[in-house]
């Protein structure tokens, strides 16, 4: 394909070479050069749209050189079919291999001019459908939104405006990953959000940046490649690794947690009770082995879908700065990269069961605004909750400290309980507190899992004071904490009664002044 | 009303009396079904003395409840401040909610039949958070609206991001 030299005016030759078609090839996918770039016609009815972002000074004189035009389209890549069909494709293959290995006499084969024929055109039908829908698929990227255009029969046209971006994530199911090919799922905060299926891992790595940055408002005419360091994650060569899990501790955290051993201990009991159990002499297992995976059964399920969770989904866990923000990549059979919009944290919880107490070892969950279905579909969603699966004090502090720069965790004193809230937290009562500096309000609860909830002042929705029978004798109240998006409930429990009502009018005053100097300043 | 639970400025506004008949009618009305039904299961199964037990106790418990009914209502309160606005309410649980007018995303009127019969309306302020559950129910009508209107008009003003 031949390059008109004067399209590329100004600009330097890109080293991956995207096709660049003339207006009349524009409309024509090439299949070679797949997934490509077209740099489409200026638009109609935008004119001197140029000169909107092209600095005066880099005008050019008058000269067929147009401006980078304002589309980019891209299309997804023709391995995109076979994703879906991976499941079906391994399906085939088993029934196909179980029945040759089940039959004696080898498979027994209809004529095989009826299998070719059929089987071809199947497989033709397939092809076509596949490359017409294909074709009917396109990402377009405008000058202050993105088009989504998919369906062959009924076209559908998404459109998303750059300026309600407010998180891309990459994620690599596990099909995608096996061919190369990575999805983008924009979060616009409403539900559901935009997918943009599939892109080889470069180009989705690219579109992700680029968009970022049209979000940010940054205008820029065409993606550039970034170079992967590794298929394993998702980091380009200037991203900045702020924390980084190694796989024992993953393992380590996952094993000490409580729903490990909650799955695993009552079972390992029964088991045990089973086997050792001799009522008349003899034992009830070695007359029956099967009652021992009928006891292990339930408890099966349950792990396997915690290991899924917390220890495949966390694999190679790093938060890393990258350019325009910050993101968390994790996983090992499906990979996700999910950009961490900082503005809209409402609130985050560190927790810390009983066996991480002795090693130290935290967990951060976040509340995201617009982030739906927390923590149920962690597996294939690839949106998550978990902001750190398991780490260390600095690590949480580095952590918060990104987050919402100038928090300083350690300085914030903690008010604890009066004595006498013994009487209703017996267990808790060392632990439970709250404290405050000039940017967040911190509560602790819990015994077995000690949890502390930092919650920004700016983003407070509304609180209660709360006060039962039993607390009015003892003189105590609790203050609850109302944020959007709430991990569980957050509350400043069982304070002195007096010093509840202080809390609750000091904090919808400070919770006011933040929202103001918030309406002035960036929101941090 | 002990002191933690007094009024930041003023005095509470209170949600009107009548409010009282609504739940004293679906109580009645609750009461009734479940003590008749509870106390012809007993009577059948165990006999009548247990059965006229059974209404005993539901009438007891009715009457107990409309005592409260009416201790409940006047413990309602609300006060609306020049940015927020303070809401009480409960007997053993009692509790205090603060919601700034900044906070609020919608305002909700809404009255049932009874309700309606008796010129009463519910009024829920709606705002990003699910637990803030601010629900003022009972105010006379007119109040209703003038609450509503005001809300409206000083959340438009205060809007904040979230």
């Amino acid at each position: 394909m031949s390059v008109p030299p004067d399209r590329f005016a100004g600009r330097p030759a890109h080293p991956q070479a995207w096709t660049v078609p003339s207006p009349a090839q524009a409309s024509q996918p090439s299949p070679g050069h797949l997934p490509s770039v077209i740099y489409g016609p200026p638009p109609d009815g935008a004119p001197g749209f140029a000169a909107d972002f092209t600095p005066a000074h880099l005008t050019p004189a008058p000269s067929p050189a147009p401006a980078p035009s304002a589309k980019l389209v891209e299309k997804p890549h023709p391995l995109t079919p076979l994703v879906r069909a991976w499941v079906l494709v391994l399906a085939a293959i088993w029934a196909i291999g179980r029945e040759l290995l089940n039959s004696t006499d080898g498979l027994q084969l209809p004529p095989l001019t009826w299998v070719t024929a059929g089987g071809a055109l199947l497989l033709l039908t397939l092809i076509g459908f596949a490359y017409v829908d294909w074709r009917a698929t396109s990402f377009v990227v405008d000058r202050d939104e993105l088009r989504l255009e998919s369906g062959v029969f009924t076209r559908t046209s998404e459109r998303i405006r750059f300026d309600r971006i407010q998180s891309i994530d990459i994620i690599e199911p596990f099909g995608a990953r096996i061919l190369g090919l990575a999805e983008i799922s924009i979060d616009v905060g409403a539900e559901g959000g935009h997918q943009l299926r599939y892109l080889s891992r470069s180009r989705a790595a690219a579109m992700r940046d680029y968009l970022l940055a049209r979000a940010h408002g940054v205008w820029s005419a065409e993606l550039t490649d970034r170079v992967s360091t590794s298929r394993l994650d998702d980091r380009g060569a200037d991203d900045e690794v702020l924390v980084q899990l190694s796989p024992q501790r993953l393992v380590l955290g996952a094993l000490l947690s409580h729903e490990f051993l909650l799955a695993t201990v009552p079972t390992l009991l029964a088991v045990t009770a089973l086997t050792v159990w001799n009522p008349d002499g003899t034992n009830v297992v070695g007359e029956n082995p099967w009652l021992l995976l009928g006891a292990a059964l339930p408890a099966l399920g349950g792990l396997w879908s915690f290991i899924a969770h917390r220890v495949i989904g966390q694999w190679h866990y790093a938060f890393v700065r990258s350019g325009h923000g910050l993101k968390i990549t994790r996983g090992l059979t499906s990979l996700t990269s999910q950009s961490l919009p900082r503005h809209r944290i409402q609130s985050l919880r560190i927790s810390q069961p009983l066996w991480w107490r002795r090693l130290g070892l935290y967990r951060v969950d976040m509340a995201v605004l617009g982030n739906h279905g927390l923590t149920t579909d962690e597996d294939q969603a690839g949106r998550n909750s978990i902001l750190l699966p398991v780490g260390t004090r600095a690590e949480v502090d580095l952590i918060l400290r990104t987050i919402w720069p100038g928090l300083r965790l350690d300085a914030i004193e903690i008010h604890p309980s009066p004595a006498r809230a013994r009487w209703v937290q017996p267990l808790s009562q060392r632990w439970v507190g709250w404290g405050l500096d000039e940017l967040v309000l911190v509560t602790r609860s819990g015994w077995l899992t000690r949890t502390q909830q930092v919650v920004p002042h700016a983003r407070l929705q509304s609180l209660a004071m709360l006060q039962g029978p039993w607390a009015r004798r003892l003189g105590l109240a609790t203050v609850g904490v109302h944020t959007t998006q709430a991990l569980s409930m957050n509350a400043a429990r069982n304070l002195d009664a007096s010093a509840a009502r202080e809390l609750l009018r000091g904090e919808a005053a400070r919770a006011r002044s933040a929202r103001m100097e918030g309406l002035v300043g960036p929101a941090s | 009303m002990n002191q933690l639970f007094a009024p930041p400025v003023g005095d509470w506004q209170r949600i009107s009396p009548a409010y009282s008949t609504v739940l004293r009618v679906r109580m009645l009305i609750a009461a009734a079904l479940v003590t008749g039904v509870a106390a012809a299961v007993v009577w059948w199964v165990l006999g009548w003395q247990w059965g006229l037990g059974a209404l005993g106790l539901g009438i007891g418990y009715a009457i107990w409840q409309w005592l409260r009914i009416g201790r409940w209502v006047r413990a309602w309160g609300y006060v609306e401040r020049d940015s927020d606005l303070y809401l009480t309410h409960g007997l053993w649980f009692k509790e205090l909610t603060v919601i700034p007018y900044g906070r609020m995303q919608a305002v909700k009127v809404d009255s049932g039949p009874l309700a309606r019969h008796l010129g009463l309306a519910n009024v829920e302020l709606v705002t990003a958070s699910l637990q803030s559950g601010a629900r003022i129910p009972g105010l006379p009508r007119l109040d209703a609206e003038r609450l509503r209107d005001r809300l409206i008009a000083l959340g438009i003003g205060d809007q904040d991001d979230l």
